[in-house]
């Protein structure tokens, strides 16, 4: 296991021409100093699939990883949907907040009789606070 | 058999609700489910404008959309052309929402099922009407057989010229409207 | 009036679902057309599609209600063959296997794997066939239906299925950067696959918005939310700069500049287009209006 830990830090520090991985690692066994005690005769008859063995581990890893990157893509775009569509609801700004209909109400039942102007009177219509 | 279906006067419609009350009372649903929903077109400019109140539930469809989608099955039709569900086997995939066109199903949370009016079938196989035929105080809605030419139902569709929501788009409603 | 009941698990499901189907039919192209040189490629894609359509289908499951509560339900949904989701369900529980069967095979992983190392060609074609299913049968499904007249058109399908194959790469680049990021070299290779993908779903997409908005009223609301409406923001900036403009300009540079494009671009890119890919879902789900009936 450490051996496998230490070709996979040496494949990140040690950028390589070739991209195919198989090649990556032979050449790294060879490369490897003291670490690796395989002659090279034996190297061969290893075809690239047991270098593909021998990730396999990490290979479904980066299989869970992609996926993972994926749903928190969807999760990420999900949340700024939800998030910004509050932003992008216009709030009317013309809604009187202090609600006449209580005053009214009461010169409507009230018992001195006066006479009065049809609509709202003046003094609520000043009064009236709109919601920013 | 009945083919039955309902007839709306949208010319006498008040938008009171009423009907949408005793749907929601007779099915027992919450105050935020109903089965029918009154929509409302304004058209013109004042002082020549027209207001008009239009109940719109489920339309029973002969050839409903959603039972043609759903993949339990869980939606057939009674013998009197009555398009139903069976509880037991919706499992609320909703598929059936997206393809109604009139958009008259509703979730049912509860049971988390999908359902929608059902012309009250029961009180109508004990010989009575649906609720909101009963309940509505301006007699907009008339019930009755499709099938039998001489039912209010079909003298009232004769009469009044009615016409059915959107026949264009093919789903055979049974719900027909005078709206003139 | 519901006029939509369907929400974000959906959204994710289509998303995640046409980018695995996308990431099968990458590997299994790798593998046929260039396996020397893209193996790194057809590895990632192969691992990422299994899993990413798995969890797509746990969002799906998730989203029934009584289906959900009493699972037990479930096994009607194979009950009406005319029913778009009862297909869906028959291919998803096909390929689902054969994806994970697939990455087993190629990567020899497991003894079932090394057994079936054999079959990999059986399983590609099979698979290939499946993956394309999964990636045109929600297309369908939402195209058959008059209920929303902005999804009820043949283009529905082949802009869901140009979405899939380009996400689908994306993934699988994703894939194989995390596998070995020295690859990006070769990765450059596939800029052009990226250059072509996104070039027919940006002409895709184009037509479908143009055509929905002399379709019918209701499908021309919905294209109007998008270009111009509440939901335009959205639509341009993530779907259309972010998603393919910009990942689109990259690809162009990768392709010409052979290996020499900083590695986080190469990467960015294939976010970028990921990101694109859930917007466009979301946004086709979200924007969809019902037919005026009144």
């Amino acid at each position: 296991m450490t051996e496998q830990e230490k070709k996979m830090s040496d494949e990140k520090e040690k950028p390589r021409e070739e991209a195919t991985p198989p090649t990556v690692d032979e050449a790294q066994r060879t490369d490897d100093a003291g670490g690796s005690e395989i002659p090279p005769a034996v190297e061969e008859p290893e075809a690239p699939t047991h270098g593909l063995s021998e990730k396999r581990g990490r290979l479904v890893a980066a299989g869970m990883v992609a996926t993972v990157v994926v749903a928190l893509v969807a999760l990420a775009v999900a949340g700024i949907v939800q998030l910004t569509s509050k932003w992008l609801v216009v709030c009317p700004t013309d809604l009187p907040v202090n609600d006449p209909a209580p005053i009214l109400w009461k010169t409507v039942v009230t018992d001195d009789v006066k006479a009065q102007s049809l609509g709202v009177p003046e003094k609520l219509m000043d009064e009236a606070r709109f919601k920013q | 058999m009945s083919r039955y279906g309902l007839a709306i006067d949208t010319t006498k419609c008040i938008g009171c609700h009423a009907c949408q009350v005793a749907c929601q009372n007779q099915n027992g649903l919450d105050v935020n489910q109903q089965f029918n929903w009154i929509l409302e077109r304004e058209r013109g400019k004042s002082p020549s404008f027209d207001h008009e109140f239009i109940p719109v539930q489920c339309n029973h469809c002969e050839s409903a959309p959603c039972q043609r989608v759903c993949p339990t099955a869980a939606i057939y039709t009674t013998p009197e052309g009555i398009v139903s569900v069976h509880p037991e086997r919706c499992v609320g995939c909703k598929y059936c929402i997206e393809a109604c066109p009139y958009k008259v199903r509703t979730v049912d949370h509860h049971r988390g099922i999908v359902t929608k009016c059902w012309l009250c079938i029961d009180l109508v196989r004990n010989g009575g009407e649906p609720a909101c035929v009963t309940t509505c105080p301006n007699q907009v809605r008339v019930f009755g057989d499709l099938d039998d030419p001489q039912s209010r139902l079909s003298e009232f569709i004769a009469e009044h010229r009615a016409q059915p929501l959107r026949a264009d788009l093919n789903t055979r409603p049974r719900i027909y409207y005078k709206r003139s | 009036m519901v006029e939509n009941a369907w929400g974000w698990l959906i959204v994710t499901y289509l998303f995640l679902a046409g980018a695995g189907a996308g990431a099968f039919v990458a590997a299994v192209a790798c593998d046929l057309l260039a396996p020397d040189w893209s193996k790194t490629l057809a590895q990632a894609g192969s691992l990422a599609a299994g899993p990413l359509v798995a969890v797509g289908t746990v969002c799906l499951v998730l989203d029934l209600e009584a289906g959900l509560w009493q699972p037990w339900r479930q096994i009607y949904l194979v009950s009406n063959l005319s029913s778009g989701i009862t297909w869906g369900v028959i291919v998803l529980s096909l390929f689902i296997p054969v994806a994970f069967l697939y990455a087993a095979a190629l990567n020899e992983i497991t003894a079932v794997g090394r057994y079936l190392k054999k079959y990999v060609w059986h399983l590609e074609v099979v698979g290939s066939l499946l993956a394309v299913s999964t990636a045109a049968y929600t297309g369908i499904l939402i195209a058959v239906v008059n209920g929303v007249p902005f999804w009820n058109t043949p283009l529905m399908p082949v802009l869901f299925m140009a979405s899939a194959m380009s996400t689908g790469l994306a993934v699988a680049m994703i894939g194989a950067a995390i596998i070995d990021i020295t690859t990006i070299r070769t990765l450059s290779n596939f800029a052009l696959g990226h250059i072509i993908f996104l070039a027919v779903e940006a002409l895709v997409l184009i037509l479908f918005v143009f055509m929905s908005l002399t379709r019918s009223v209701e499908a021309a609301i919905s294209a109007n939310m998008l270009i111009s409406g509440v939901l335009s923001p959205y639509f341009w900036v993530l779907v259309v700069i972010l998603g393919i403009l910009v990942p689109f300009a990259l690809s162009f540079v990768e392709y010409y500049e052979y290996g020499a494009m900083p590695k986080y671009l190469v990467v960015g890119a294939d976010l970028l287009v990921l990101v694109g890919g859930m917007s466009l879902r979301a946004l086709i789900i979200l924007s969809a209006s019902p037919p005026q009936v009144v």
